[in-house]
């Protein structure tokens, strides 16, 4: 996993759920130990398509789980 | 004015409303994830859910969990699959995820719907029409699926009678929605006499409120980035929310409407002559969907309360 992407999503998420980074790692549950939800998911998804000029698979996004799954399908996406 | 010409104009308005709010979420970034325009069915405490497990993201989840009520266990591998009413397209998209289905159709009265189904919904036919002249050959449909949708028709007769003339013989009506008290389950009563065996028949209002007391604060807060509450779009937003100040949300706490979904399998006795509803409740039904498209117009102000509470 590209560690730039993961702090990105890591600065990210902690702005959008009020939360410290350090308690997000690659292996938090999104959901259960995040309490994110949908909204939050995709708010973060849309400011990885402007910052990195990602098109993200709907398919994929829904089924994501933890915030190291979000990392790896962001850079997964970017341009090449 | 002529009843004919009222009635059209209530489809005209139908129509431009559900224009007015595929242009509000337009704005969103939540467009492209937005599909379902249903209130959605939470189950109540004991009770199993119905359907695929959904991942722990997934939008709108109480939406997709109306559709997995209505299928059931259905296999609809092969079948041919109508959505009338079909909206932004979420249940053919949700169909085409979990099944295998030989084909699906999508039919809406608003072209920007009818458009975003063609764009977004892969394998999908759609197509711009009116659910009361359905443009499908007699027994040619397998499944028809109408969610929260009959309650904008100014002639539900006429969809109902529709519906028994397109659908093959054991084919499935698949229905669910917010109409009038005493109309929605007239209809039922009536289609199971000759023309549909009533297989499930039930009032879900109480799955419906649950869902939207524990959504409609959360999805608004999509839209007050972006819509601010005096703008066009408010009040719309408020009633597709349904929220418990917004004009449905208060019909179906004070009874005037109910919430049913009833699966309906077609007999292969012929379709009913018209009409099968008698006169009062045909009126009623048609008083409804003006009602509907009073509630949805943009250019209502938003209720003070409502604007106040948000």
């Amino acid at each position: 996993m590209d560690a730039t992407v993961f702090e990105w999503v890591q600065g990210r998420l902690a702005s959008v759920l009020e939360l410290d980074p350090s308690e997000i790692t690659p292996t938090s549950h999104l959901a259960d130990d995040l309490d994110a939800d949908s909204i939050d998911l995709i708010e973060t998804i849309n400011a990885a398509e402007t910052q990195f000029g990602t098109k993200i698979e709907e398919q994929e996004l829904y089924d994501l789980e933890t915030a190291g799954q979000l990392a790896e399908l962001i850079e997964r996406s970017m341009p090449r | 004015m002529a009843p004919q010409r009222r009635a059209a104009d209530v489809k005209a308005a139908q129509a431009r409303n559900f224009d007015a709010l595929n242009a509000v979420v337009g704005t969103t970034g939540f467009d492209p994830h937005l599909r379902f325009l249903n209130y959605g069915y939470a189950p109540l405490p004991g009770e199993e859910p119905v359907g695929p497990k959904l991942g722990p993201l997934f939008p709108n989840p109480d939406a997709a969990r109306m559709l997995f009520q209505l299928v059931g266990d259905l296999d609809l591998t092969d079948r041919v699959v109508a959505d009338v009413g079909c909206g932004r397209g979420g249940n053919l998209w949700l169909i085409g995820r979990h099944h295998q289905p030989r084909a699906t159709i999508g039919l809406d009265v608003a072209a920007t719907s009818v458009q975003l189904v063609a764009e977004r919904v892969p394998g999908a036919a759609a197509i711009l029409g009116d659910a009361e002249r359905l443009p499908f050959a007699d027994a040619s449909i397998d499944v028809l699926v109408s969610v929260e949708t009959s309650c904008a028709y100014p002639d539900l007769d006429a969809f109902l009678c529709e519906a028994a003339r397109v659908l093959t013989p054991g084919g499935w009506l698949l229905h669910s929605d917010l109409l009038p008290a005493e109309v929605g389950r007239a209809a039922v009563e009536a289609l199971g006499t000759e023309a549909f065996d009533v297989v499930t028949h039930r009032d879900i209002t109480a799955n419906v409120l649950a869902a939207r007391s524990a959504s409609a604060a959360r999805q608004g807060s999509v839209f007050d980035a972006t819509t601010a509450a005096g703008a066009d779009g408010g009040a719309l937003v408020a009633e597709y929310l349904g929220t418990e100040r917004s004009g449905f949300g208060r019909s179906l706490a004070d009874g005037s409407r109910r919430y049913r979904l009833s699966r309906l399998r077609r007999t292969d006795r012929p379709a009913p002559a018209r009409p099968i509803l008698d006169d009062a409740l045909r009126a009623r039904a048609a008083e409804g969907a003006a009602e509907t498209a009073e509630l949805l117009a943009p250019s209502q102000p938003p209720d003070p309360d409502e604007r106040a509470a948000r």
